[in-house]
């Protein structure tokens, strides 16, 4: 009655993505190691346009996010599902589709990032050809997964293959929506939401880049590769399902946490506290289900690198879930926020769980992958201890330095003043911590070198022949026939009485049993918990009006300030600073009043930011003269002592181009910022008149002549008319903040 | 004009609806995880540790250094 079948599981493909691992892995390490320098040494941005701290940072990121942990999680998706569902995967040719198109992605993902080509999304940076690039190899990747379910020949999905799903879908649906933009021209795009929306849609992306990216599919490898390397079932499958569904259900409600007391509508930052909180228990319930499956297995943690790190990559697991609804309560963020704490946070998630369960990963699979045996484990426990070393010294130096920080910029003295006024020595106060950080981070990359070697070795002490064995399996029984069997044979087919029959053998085998078994359902629920969170938390910012309200007083900016405004976003300028004051009085006593949720309506893309490495910069618009400006972009040293900024020298002399500006504010109307006919017409005109008064007045200050076709001029320009709208009110009795309903 | 149409069909009440469905598929999940029958449970607990069942002799690779199995081959 069983029909056996034969087949062969694809490795090859598994072996191209863990060597991308590890190439991708070291480029994306040495831009963090580099960066860090950058922090604590300023020589090393080496006054050179693409290695500067606002350029780097952004290859950092989404190196290790996208190129490091996005090639881990296909290999090990790939090696684990082909061999949960006993089946080859789907088709080769997706497959070698899926992996040289993901490289060609991150190689143009760095040559435009460091060119100053960006969305300046954080985590989205990319600009449009490359996301539908993206989207378009996503799609690929997901039908070729589930084109191998299709074909499975184990009737239940593990649990492993449902997180797998719903990371899938869900970066899928992120993806998409966060890239939403008009585009200018093949490398200039703007996003379609501006301010608010913008700003919510990004942390709406953002945290649940972290929840899809980096939880739930590392969740799905530790459910596989935790329980191949233990050799034991995981401790409680029950568990497994219950986090699973609520992982799915709550983690998509929580972004708005990175939000809290910025211009964002108060219900929402309360309704994604509340749900961070909420996370608190599936994270946990992962991680004690990841830790108790190595119980009876202790003995061996001292010996086995992969289950040590294993261990300690869970263990991390737990602290960074921890740490992260503490962050999201409001009284904690209101400390935390725009410091290193939350820097500090992330890389505990990503250096102890994504980068350790990664490594555990790869020193299980590349001995079986290339049929040899690990060249040296004493390299391998050597890396585990370095490894280790160089996170718990990053956290501290970070916590160190956010807290520090965090509590000298709301510090008052006795009489009520800013006790650091001058944002400058709290920067110099924790450079000694950038320098701890850089070694903790240079630590753990030497760590990784180590590794590079250990598999160097290893792989070259491979048999010439890597070919896949046959395996042979049960064919899967069309499901139809499965339920069939419990019709009792006096009933005729294709009646009734018979499809009821069928309904009910399918309910006595348990309701999420009918659910494994029918992953198209399995994944349109999934999506559907996704989706309602989303939509609650997004559409009401969206379509209510009456949640931002406009100010009569804000107007679009000019066209050279519109200029200026794209070289801030290229220069990655948004990287260290914020333009988002929130509403504390040691922050309105050091940048002034507030920021209102009105004066971010025209901008595409948002510009609040997420770290004050530098002061913020919402109100900078008329705090100092042209010429400070000058001075401070050719060297920040000479107007702010112990400055760690790069200098941006080359503004000064590489030319102005206007010949898009008129295009600009044209797809601006498109987006709804309110730009009249004559406003387009004369665009080039204007710009070059304000170009013109702005650089005569760096002349009469005593500046350097002829910066008025200078990119610089248009920067100048920018960085003056922020936060100055709200001031020139129409009518001086009325009120400044005139709120329309 | 979508804008205007969406803001004023009412949609605020949603956000309730939404925290229901959310709610009663939560318990709905947990209630028909937690009385699931053991054996299932426990067979499917073990697919991942079954995968080389019914392969050729030479298996899935050669074991690793962490390997129970090397201790018995």
């Amino acid at each position: 009655m069983e029909r056996t079948e034969t087949f062969r599981y694809d490795d090859a493909i598994v072996r191209k993505f863990v060597l991308a691992t590890i190439i991708w892995g070291l480029v994306g390490m040495l831009a963090g190691v580099w960066i860090a320098l950058e922090m604590a040494f300023w020589q090393a941005n080496f006054a050179v346009p693409y290695l500067t701290f606002g350029r780097i940072r952004p290859i950092h990121t989404n190196g290790v996010i996208f190129a490091f942990v996005g090639n881990a999680i296909f290999a090990g998706v790939y090696y684990s599902t082909q061999r949960l569902l006993k089946t080859r995967l789907f088709n080769d040719v997706l497959s070698a589709i899926h992996f040289w198109g993901w490289q060609l992605i991150i190689v143009a993902a760095a040559v435009t990032l460091s060119l100053g080509i960006t969305q300046g999304k954080e985590y989205a940076e990319l600009e449009w050809p490359i996301d539908i690039a993206i989207a378009v190899v996503w799609v690929i990747f997901a039908v070729n997964f589930f084109g191998t379910l299709y074909r499975r020949r184990e009737r239940h999905m593990y649990v492993a293959i449902w997180f797998y799903m719903a990371s899938i879908l869900t970066v899928a649906v992120l993806h998409i929506f966060n890239s939403m933009a008009m585009p200018l021209t093949i490398l200039k795009s703007y996003s379609m939401y501006a301010g608010v929306q913008d700003a919510l849609m990004q942390w709406w992306y953002g945290h649940n880049a972290v929840a899809f990216f980096l939880t739930t599919p590392y969740l799905g490898l530790m459910y596989y590769f935790l329980v191949k390397a233990v050799n034991r079932p995981v401790f409680s499958y029950k568990l497994s399902i219950l986090h699973f569904w609520s992982i799915v259900f709550i983690y998509i409600w929580a972004g708005p946490h990175h939000l809290h007391y910025t211009a964002l509508p108060g219900w929402a930052s309360t309704l994604g506290m509340v749900f961070s909180l909420m996370l608190w228990a599936p994270s946990w319930g992962g991680m004690i289900n990841g830790l108790l499956t190595l119980r009876g297995a202790w003995q061996r943690l001292r010996e086995d690198p992969v289950l040590k790190f294993f261990a300690v990559g869970v263990t991390f697991y737990g602290m960074a879930t921890f740490e992260g609804p503490l962050l999201s309560i409001k009284g904690v963020n209101a400390l935390s926020h725009y410091t290193d704490w939350t820097i500090g946070h992330v890389h505990g998630g990503t250096l102890g769980w994504n980068g350790f369960m990664t490594f555990g990963m790869l020193y299980w699979l590349v001995p079986r992958l290339w049929k040899t045996e690990l060249f040296s484990k004493k390299l391998a426990n050597a890396h585990f201890w370095i490894g280790s070393l160089g996170i718990v010294g990053y956290m501290i130096a970070l916590w160190t330095a956010g807290i520090t920080q965090g509590l000298m910029w709301r510090a008052f003295d006795v009489s009520g003043r800013l006790t650091y006024p001058d944002f400058i020595e709290t920067v110099v106060k924790i450079v000694p911590m950038y320098w701890m950080r850089f070694g903790s981070g240079a630590l753990y990359l030497g760590g990784f070198l180590i590794m590079i070697y250990n598999m160097v070795r290893t792989i070259a002490s491979a048999p010439k022949n890597l070919d896949e064995p046959e395996q042979s399996a049960a064919a899967l029984r069309p499901w139809s026939e499965e339920l069939a069997d419990g019709v009792p044979a006096n009933v005729a087919p294709q009646t009734y009485d018979h499809l009821l029959h069928r309904v009910s053998t399918a309910f006595k085998q348990g309701w999420h049993s009918v659910l494994e078994a029918m992953p198209a359902t399995f994944a349109v629920l999934s999506v559907l918990a996704i989706a309602v969170g989303s939509l609650v938390e997004i559409i009401p910012t969206m379509l209510v009006r009456s949640n931002i309200p406009t100010l009569a007083s804000v107007r679009p900016l000019s066209g050279l300030e519109l200029e200026g405004r794209d070289i801030y976003i290229a220069e990655g300028c948004y990287t260290c600073h914020s333009q988002m004051i929130r509403p504390f009085r040691a922050e309105t006593e050091r940048y002034g009043e507030y920021s209102k949720p009105g004066e971010s309506v025209f901008d595409h893309p948002f510009q609040w930011g997420s770290r004050r490495i530098g002061p913020d910069l919402a109100r900078v618009g008329g705090k100092y003269p042209h010429l400070w400006h000058v001075r401070h972009m050719e060297d920040p040293r000479a107007t702010t002592p112990g400055s760690i900024m790069p200098p941006y020298q080359w503004l000064l002399s590489n030319p102005l181009d206007l010949s898009k500006t008129a295009a600009k504010l044209e797809l601006m109307v498109t987006l709804g910022v309110p730009y009249s006919a004559v406003d387009i017409a004369n665009a080039r005109q204007d710009a070059e008149k304000q170009a013109a008064i702005i650089s005569a007045d760096i002349e009469k200050q005593g500046g350097p002549k002829g910066l008025g076709d200078k990119k610089l001029i248009s920067l100048v320009a920018y960085l003056q008319r922020l936060g100055i709208d709200i001031k020139t009110p129409a009518n001086p009795g009325a009120p400044l903040v005139a709120e329309s309903k | 004009m979508l804008r205007d149409v969406i803001s004023s069909s009412g949609l605020a009440g949603y956000a309730e609806v939404g925290l229901l469905i959310f709610f009663f598929v939560f318990v709905g999940v947990a209630f028909f995880a937690l009385r699931k029958p053991k054996e299932e449970i426990d067979a499917i607990a073990r697919l991942p540790l079954d995968d080389d069942a019914g392969s050729s002799p030479i298996g899935n690779g050669t074991p690793g250094l962490d390997d129970p199995r090397r201790s018995n081959t």
